[in-house]
Parts: structure tokens; sequence; C-alpha cells
């Protein structure tokens, strides 16, 4: 809301500077966005008097006019001819600078020097009117500042108003709070004085008075159609952001930003017959104001008259009863509308006007004969028209219901200790008829005033009491903490997972949730594969990608590309987010709970039903070089195996132990080149080679090695505390075995019959050689293990140890048909 | 119908008339916190938020939030400012300004805003402020009894207050950030500039 000062001051008699208004006006919640030097943009224009104007040869529209603006007069050319000797009108100087920073000179036209310009109301900022010069009154003091005189020059404060706070959406509501932030008188334009007039006037009928509670139509006739605004009504609409059209229309803007009541002017002589006001029939159109033929829905209100719908209702006006240029006789309606109907009808045509905006957040109902009476008393003012003796005001308001407030409340709230008269006086200043409740020491009864529709319990009046007294008034405490103050353990777990990714290189990042089904199909997941089964969003940020992420792979990856398309060759990197899943089928509707009281168990259950599964993980990449070559030698490629590495290192931050990987075959993964990683069992992830398809299609290095851990379940699999090891210091007896076996036996299988078979006293053992070629047989390779025995309690004989190595070996021999190497 | 629900620009999931939406703000903890734990709460909570923005220099589609929540015996507006001053200190050293201002929120009564003093004219006005010399730095407000009631607190025996504010704003202040898309973008070359502490 754009509120000039100087229309503040008809209200209120601050006398603060600006800056100091503005700052007020913030203490007490009225968030002052620019305080605006306006007409800053227009320099140099005068008042002048027209002297004499003479034809040019030559042109049938150019005039040269001699002009005196108090010294020396002046020719100028002009294309007007709009005005005449003794006229006062306004004169850009050379030198002189217009809105849109035009710079006016002495210029040659039709071979006569113009020395300056005339102004047309548009050329200087006042609306569109461009078809004459602008003419002044006759009163206006050569020489002076021609924008001063047009009350261009003032001081806007722009307001962002809060939805809660319709009444601010005017000059009165602001002059209010003004004065009472500066203690100053306030002169409240919006209180209705009594004209007596004769009720009924116009025929009106309101077939919804819950739709509308207030209806006012009173009708103005015999206007000058050529009466024009006059300058200081103009300029207070541009002030305010309004754009000057017509007299009737601008008075009608004139009301409604002065006083925050929207109104509607018909052209008396194109109605028919009476008004009804009603909710739209089915296949009703009406085409509005902007030319726009428009459906309407039976939600709609609508202003109509029998011959069918004039106005969406408090929104926008239709062309068939609009006022135009030759218009003498207007009907003025000032209604009341339910803020429900006017906020959905205004979504549902996607028209936001200054009159819904204010009827969605509360206009005061009051307000309707005040609203009507001024705009008539204007038009009689400015074009001679004559009010209606009658008057139709069909109302069905009712009466604001009182309020009790328990007089400690604010204090109690704030934490402030506010006395009875603090209280009462505060609510005063808002506008509310304050009376003692039954126990009188102890609490008020209050009723809001008609502006306020947001004030309706206590906690309403508590925050006007302590936004009064200043928020900056209420002191600095700290609360008592009566609870842990620690992170969860999910929360920690998380962050040593982060560090420990961190730790080896891999920089975390953060990408969108959203993916598109060709991601899915780039990665190379069959048709039924769950991780297809996405939730869709109703209206994505991006329509290519309308699904939430059943995994992070296509996020990292598409990170991993940006990365090496801006040139980056070794890149390691990770993510750590929830993704959403959800089952076959469309998740259920969220049950609306019923407020004010706790939902129950069934309606807590129905929510989190709704809601998709939201697992934490971790997705990650790396591509290029492990490790970087240099002048120590040349560096190493990644491989699967170090993506691997990675998870194992991952999962043991976690402090989970039992870490396995078997090798596995999963889309996006090259099979063969894969491990599926368990924790104590428990299925959490998969790691290794990207399928060559996968890399060509989204472009990606060679070799590039990918993981995605469930890290849910990895924290669920994980143990709390750490059980320490035995260690025992008797000495350690080492021995090396060399197996042969088929090239499919997996070494993990080799290794896990060895340590069946060695049993207890088998401390670790290692693989420390793999060996293909003579004398072995092809489709065959030797694995060499180092076994090392240690007791906890005594030394191993060598009988031991070696009972120990046969056992093992018996076993891998039994088990997986193994040979030993050199035997 | 509350034009306040209008106030963020909401991505819904299909069917929007399921009811289910990614959220605009970290607010919606406030209840999940009142409905599962027992009282008192003294909560503080990090998360993602999403808004249908578009994606320029200073806005992105996904953002984060922190939550602070107290909801306890006695609590009042004083400890409200005394915890926001606390940790504005602690972030931003004691010397730089924090003003309070009336507000609105619906589920907040009485409702405010916190302004800092900005960071690069210290309330001189600047262009990084657009001259007002303060910068918006979160909502707060004491729990509205309406939102105790809907989790089954007794709003006559508990009161508690609320404050959020966005994180990567003031991110961008104190790193010399001036794309916010580099936030979301993955170059490792950003990310890796900061170590494993920031």
């Amino acid at each position: 809301m754009r509120v000039p000062l100087s229309w503040l001051r008809d209200y209120t008699d601050v006398t603060a500077a600006p800056k100091d208004i503005a700052a007020g006006l913030i203490r007490a919640g009225l968030e002052v966005e620019h305080v605006e030097d306006s007409g800053a943009d227009v320099r140099g224009v005068v008042v002048g008097e027209v002297l004499d104007t003479a034809r040019i040869e030559g042109s049938d529209k150019l005039s040269l006019v001699h002009v005196s603006t108090g010294s020396d007069p002046r020719e100028i050319v002009c294309g007007a001819s709009n005005f005449a000797a003794g006229d006062r009108v306004p004169v850009a100087l050379p030198g002189a600078v217009l809105p849109g920073g035009f710079e006016i000179g002495r210029r040659k036209v039709f071979g006569h020097v113009s020395d300056g310009m005339l102004c047309s109301a548009r050329e200087l900022g006042l609306g569109e009117d461009h078809s004459g010069i602008l003419v002044l009154d006759r009163d206006a003091d050569l020489g002076a500042d021609a924008a001063d005189v047009l009350g261009l020059r003032d001081v806007v404060f722009d307001i962002a108003v809060t939805p809660d706070r319709g009444y601010a959406f005017s000059v009165r509501g602001i002059a209010r709070e003004v004065a009472t932030a500066f203690d100053a008188d306030f002169a409240d334009p919006g209180l209705a004085e009594s004209t007596p007039r004769e009720s009924p006037g116009w025929p009106v009928v309101v077939s919804d008075p819950l739709g509308c509670p207030r209806y006012i139509a009173l009708a103005a006739r015999g206007l000058d159609p050529a009466a024009q605004s006059p300058a200081w009504l103009r300029s207070r609409l541009v002030l305010t952001g309004m754009r000057p059209i017509s007299l009737a229309v601008d008075v009608t803007n004139y009301v409604l930003m002065g006083l925050g009541q929207p109104l509607h002017a018909f052209d008396l002589a194109r109605l028919d017959t009476r008004i009804v006001v009603r909710r739209a029939a089915s296949g009703e159109r009406l085409r509005t104001l902007d030319g726009v033929d428009r459906a309407l829905d039976p939600a709609d209100l609508l202003i109509t008259d029998d011959a069918g719908p004039l106005v969406l209702a408090g929104i926008f006006g239709g062309q068939r009863a609009e006022v135009t240029a030759q218009t003498t006789d207007v009907l003025i309606e000032a209604a009341h509308f339910d803020p429900v109907a006017i906020g959905r009808s205004a979504r549902r045509h996607g028209l936001s006007s200054e009159a819904a905006k204010r009827f969605e957040r509360g206009v005061d109902p009051a307000l309707p004969p005040v609203a009507a009476e001024s705009a008539v008393a204007l038009l009689a003012q400015l074009a001679s028209a004559r009010p209606d003796p009658t008057i139709t005001d069909v109302d069905a308001t009712t009466a604001r219901e009182s309020i009790r407030l328990d007089l400690a409340l604010p204090g109690r709230v704030a934490g402030v200790d506010y006395d009875a008269a603090t209280v009462r006086r505060r609510l005063l200043d808002v506008g509310c008829a304050v009376g003692d409740g039954k126990d009188a020491a102890s609490a008020l009864v209050v009723t809001p005033p008609p502006w306020r529709p947001d004030l309706t319990a206590p906690i309403d009046l508590v925050e006007e009491v302590i936004r009064l007294e200043g928020y900056d008034e209420v002191p600095v405490a700290l609360p008592p903490v009566r609870a842990r103050a620690q992170l969860t353990r999910a929360q920690r777990l998380r962050r040593s997972v982060g560090r420990a990714a961190a730790a080896v290189g891999y920089v975390e990042v953060t990408s969108y949730p959203w993916i598109g089904a060709e991601q899915l199909d780039a990665l190379g997941f069959p048709a039924d594969d769950e991780r297809r089964r996405a939730v869709r969003l109703a209206n994505p940020s991006s329509d290519a990608q309308p699904l939430l992420r059943t995994t992070l792979l296509p996020s990292v990856l598409d990170v991993l590309r940006r990365n090496t398309h801006r040139g980056a060759r070794d890149v390691a990197l990770f993510e750590c987010a929830p993704v959403y899943l959800t089952g076959a089928g469309k998740p259920p509707p969220a049950p609306a709970p019923p407020g004010a009281v706790r939902p129950d168990l069934a309606t807590l259950t129905a929510l989190d039903a709704a809601l998709p599964a939201q697992p934490l993980h971790l997705g990650a990449v790396i591509a290029g070089q492990a490790e970087p070559a240099g002048w120590w030698g040349l560096g190493r490629p990644a491989a699967w195996a170090d993506i691997v590495e990675l998870a194992r290192d991952l999962v043991r931050a976690a402090g989970a132990a039992d870490v396995a990987a078997a090798p596995a075959s999963a889309p996006p993964w090259h099979p063969g080149r894969c491990a599926a990683i368990h924790v104590s069992g428990a299925a959490v992830g998969w790691a290794g080679e990207l399928h060559p398809r996968v890399v060509t299609s989204l472009e990606l290095p060679a070799g590039t090695c990918a993981l995605e851990l469930d890290l849910d379940t990895v924290f669920a699999a994980a143990g709390d505390v750490t059980v320490a090891p035995l260690v025992s210091a008797y000495p350690m007896a080492t021995v090396d075995v060399a197996l042969v076996v088929a090239a499919e036996v997996l070494a993990a299988d080799v290794a896990t019959a060895l340590r069946a078979g060695a049993g207890e006293l088998l401390e670790e053992l290692r693989l420390f050689d793999v060996y293909v070629g003579p004398p072995l047989a092809p489709g065959e390779r030797s694995l060499a293990y180092t076994l090392q025995f240690r007791a906890p309690d005594r030394t191993l004989t060598d009988a031991e140890v070696n009972a120990a190595r046969d056992a093992a070996i018996a076993r891998a021999v039994a088990e997986l048909g193994a040979t030993l190497r050199g035997g | 119908d509350h034009p306040a629900r209008t106030m963020h620009d909401t991505i819904w999931v299909d069917p929007p008339e399921h009811r289910v939406l990614l959220r605009t703000h970290t607010s919606p903890v406030q209840v999940r916190a009142l409905l599962s734990r027992s009282l008192p709460v003294y909560v503080v909570v990090p998360g993602r938020v999403v808004r249908n923005d578009p994606v320029d220099a200073t806005h992105s589609p996904v953002f984060h939030q922190l939550e602070c929540l107290v909801v306890d015996e006695g609590i009042t507006m004083a400890h409200l400012r005394g915890v926001v001053e606390a940790f504005a200190r602690a972030v931003f050293g004691p010397g730089l300004g924090l003003r309070i201002r009336p507000s609105y929120f619906p589920f907040t009564e009485p409702s405010a805003e916190f302004d800092l003093q900005c960071f690069g004219c210290r309330g001189a006005g600047c262009r990084i402020c657009a001259f007002e010399g303060w910068i918006e730095w979160g909502g707060a407000g004491m729990v509205h009894p309406n939102v105790l009631l809907s989790c089954g607190v007794d709003p006559e025996r508990y009161s508690g207050f609320a404050f959020g504010m966005g994180l990567e704003r003031l991110l961008m202040f104190r790193h010399g950030i001036n794309d916010l898309r580099h936030l979301f973008d993955g170059d490792i070359r950003f990310g890796r500039a900061f170590g494993m502490e920031v």
C-alpha cells in the first residue's frame, strides 16, 4: 500500500519527519519497505500563463504560443489547442527533465524556435490523458514549480501489508496507526455521518445475504460529461499507484484508496430495472472490462440486473453498464462481500484487483454508507452531479461479539508487567470499546471495531497491546532449558559418515530432489524395477523432472557430468539426502484433522500413511584418477575396488563392524564389477563400476564408479557400543597356503572356507597373491593366503599350527574343489 | 482459503486433492515435535524446504531453514528475545545490531520478524540492504494457542515460542557467495574450498 504523506496529514496532525514516521510504523508492525521522494523525476517545469496563440503557416495542428512564466515571455510551439489566453499551463523550460528521463531543450519546429514545451497530463506522469495540454487552476502562482502545484512532490510510504491487517490497505488505516504511534490526533474519515435520505432508492435484491451482507446503492444524476479529474485528484491517485482514467472512475478509486472501501460505478441509463446480487447460474458468462469473455462458476458472486451479469462482485466490472465519456447518471455501489467467496473467485479467474485484495483481507462493514456519500459528494463538487434523495441499504450485518480479556494475559505473554490502565488505553487506541467484566478487577469486556475482523480471540488483543507498547520494550531473558540438549544418534552417525567420505577425498554436494523418468531409463532400470515407483508432483518446478527421486544416482551422476563438462578430470563426490519411496498404486489421501484438539491415533496413523517413506540415502561417484599422477610416478585410475572400499569405510564409520560385500548384478552397475553390501545380514546397497551403456548415454567418463547406501538401514544394523577385542600377548605363528581353484570360485568363499576349517586359533588371514598362467590350466587360478595363528592363553606348538592349517585346507578342498598348489 | 496460504508457492504431490505437499518452511516441525514428544520441548530443527521459485542468482526452489521451538510452563516473549539474541551473538559476534518488529504468521500470535544490521554498511544504507540498513533474518512469535490445542497441549498451562530463519542468504553474505546456484551446482571446486568445518 502506497501512502502519500500529504494525504496522511489530512487525517492526523503528525509533525514527525518522514524517516521517523517510517520507523514508527515499522515498530507498530506495518512494514515500510521504501520511503520515496516522489516527483524527483520532474525538474524544471513551471506554471506559465498563455498570453496568445497563433496558427503556424503550413501546419494544420501546430500553433505558436506565447507564454509568460513571470519574466520575459517566450515562444513555444504546441500541437494542442485546448487552452486560451489567460489559462495557466505547465511549461517545461529548456533543461527540464520529465518522467522517463526525457530532457527538454530548445528545438526548431517548422521554422520556429520552440523555447520549451507545454505538457500534457501523461507527459507529467499524471495518467494516460494526452489529448491536450493539462490546464491548471487559474490561481496557480506564475513561475511556481508545477510539480509542487500539481501535488506530485510528496513523500510516499510503500508499505507491505500483512494479510491479517486489511484495514491497512487505506490511508485511513495507516493514518490511525501513525496517530497512535506518535500520540497525535486522528480525525477518522470513516465514521458515519448521517445524511438524511429516504429509503429505499434504486431497487436491489440480495439473494445471498451470506455472500453479500450489505449492499448500498446511491445515485447521482446530471454529471457534466466534460468534467475532468482535477490535478489534486490525479496526483493522489498516481502517488498511491492508481491510474487516472475518467472522473467517475477516479472518484471511486480515490475513495477506495482513502477509506479502503471498494466502490463500483454503473451508468444508470444502461441498467435494466433492478439490481440482483446472486451467485452465477451454470453456463452464465460475463465480458469483463478488459474485454475477456469469462465463463462463470456457480460459486461466483455476481452483481446482475434482469438482463444478466454486470459485475464479478467485489472483483472486476463488466462492460455492459460501464461508465463512459457520455455517462450523465451514475449509480454508486458500496457493498460488503464475504472474504472467502471473493478470495475463491479471484483465484479461480486469476484476477487480483485492488477491490478483491481488500475484500479478501477484510473490509470494514460499517464503511459502505460513508464511502457512498463521499463518492457522491465528490461527483457533486467536481462534476455538478445531483445526489439522489433516496438510498438503498440492504443490511444483513450483525454486531461484533465481545471478547473477555484477562487483564493479566498481555503481561504473561510478554514477560512485562502492564498495568490495567495501559491495557485499556491500548485497546482504545485500536478502536475497541472497552468495558469492565463482571470480575472488574481482573478482566475486561472488549468489543473490537468493525474494521478489525482479525481480532476474534483474547490472544489477538494481547498482540495489539504488546505491539503498541513496543516489542523493543519486552525484556531479554533466557529460558530455563529443562530438556536434554544434544544431537540424536542418527544426526551423529550421519556426521561421522559424511566426514568419513570427505576424509578420503569425496566432496559433498546438494542437488534438487526431482528426476525425470528418462533418467531412470538411462540408468537401465527395467520397467518393473521398484525404483520406478516414484511420487509424482502436480506442479513440478521443472516439467522435465516431475518425479521425486527414488535413488540418488541420477542426481549425483548429473552433478558428475556438470563437473566433467566444466573440465574436471578427477572427480569424487557424494550426496546424503532422503529418497522418496511409494508403494504400488496411489498413496491414500491425507485426512484433514479437526483442529482445536489433538488428532486421534487413527488420524495420526492416516496422516503418516499418506506420506511416502523417506529413508536417508548416500550416493557417491568417482571418475578419473583415484591417485593423481605427479613427479612421484604414474597415478592410479579409480577402479570399482575403490568404491567398494568406500562403502566399507562408510559403514564402519557408522559403527557397524559386520560388513560383507558379495558379487551382485543390478542396474546401473556393470555385472561382474558390482558388490551388494550387507551389514549384519541386512542389505544396505550396492557399489561398483557403472555399465558401459549407462556411461555412454549419460556422457560420463569411462570407468565411472558409483555406490548407493540406505543409511537408515545401516544405522539400524550398526551397534551402539564397540565391543573390545581380545588381544593376546602370546607369540604368533604364520603359515602361507596357496590353493588352486576354478577361476569362477570367489576369493571371498575360499577365505570363508579356510576360516571355518581353521577354527578359533586363526587370528587373521590375508590374500597376498593371485596367479593365472602356466603351469596352471586355463580356467584355473591360484590364490595365496597368509594365515596367522595365535592362542589367547599359550604358545602354540608346531603340531597345533599344522593341524589347524591342514583343517583349513581340507575344508577348502571339500567345499570348493580346491587343490593345494605345489602339491 | 486464507490469503496467507498463498504466501508461499507450494509444490504439491499429485493429486493435490490428497493434500500432500513439499514443505515450504520448517514450521510444520513444530507440530511434529508437539505431537511426538512429551513436554517440555526445547528443539532445534534444521531442514530442507521447497518452494516453486525460479532458479536464479538469488532464488532456488530448494533451500534450507532452521527452526527453534520451546514449549514449557511460563515461557514469554522475553525468552524469545533472549534466545534469538544469544544465538545472533554466537553466530555473528556481539557488535551486530538486531531488531525485532511486529509481523504476521498464522501460527504465532504475537508474531514478529527479526532483522540484522547490514554487514556491508553497519546500518548506514547500501546496495546490499537496498539502503534500508537492515536485512531480514527470520520470523518468530509466540506459538498460537490454537496450534497448542491442535496438538493436545493445554494453552492455559503451557506457552511457547518459535523462531525460523533461512540459512542460504546469510551464508552468502558471510562467505561472499555471489550466486546462490553455486550451492546447488555441485562443482567440486566450490565445495572443496570450504574444508570439513565451516
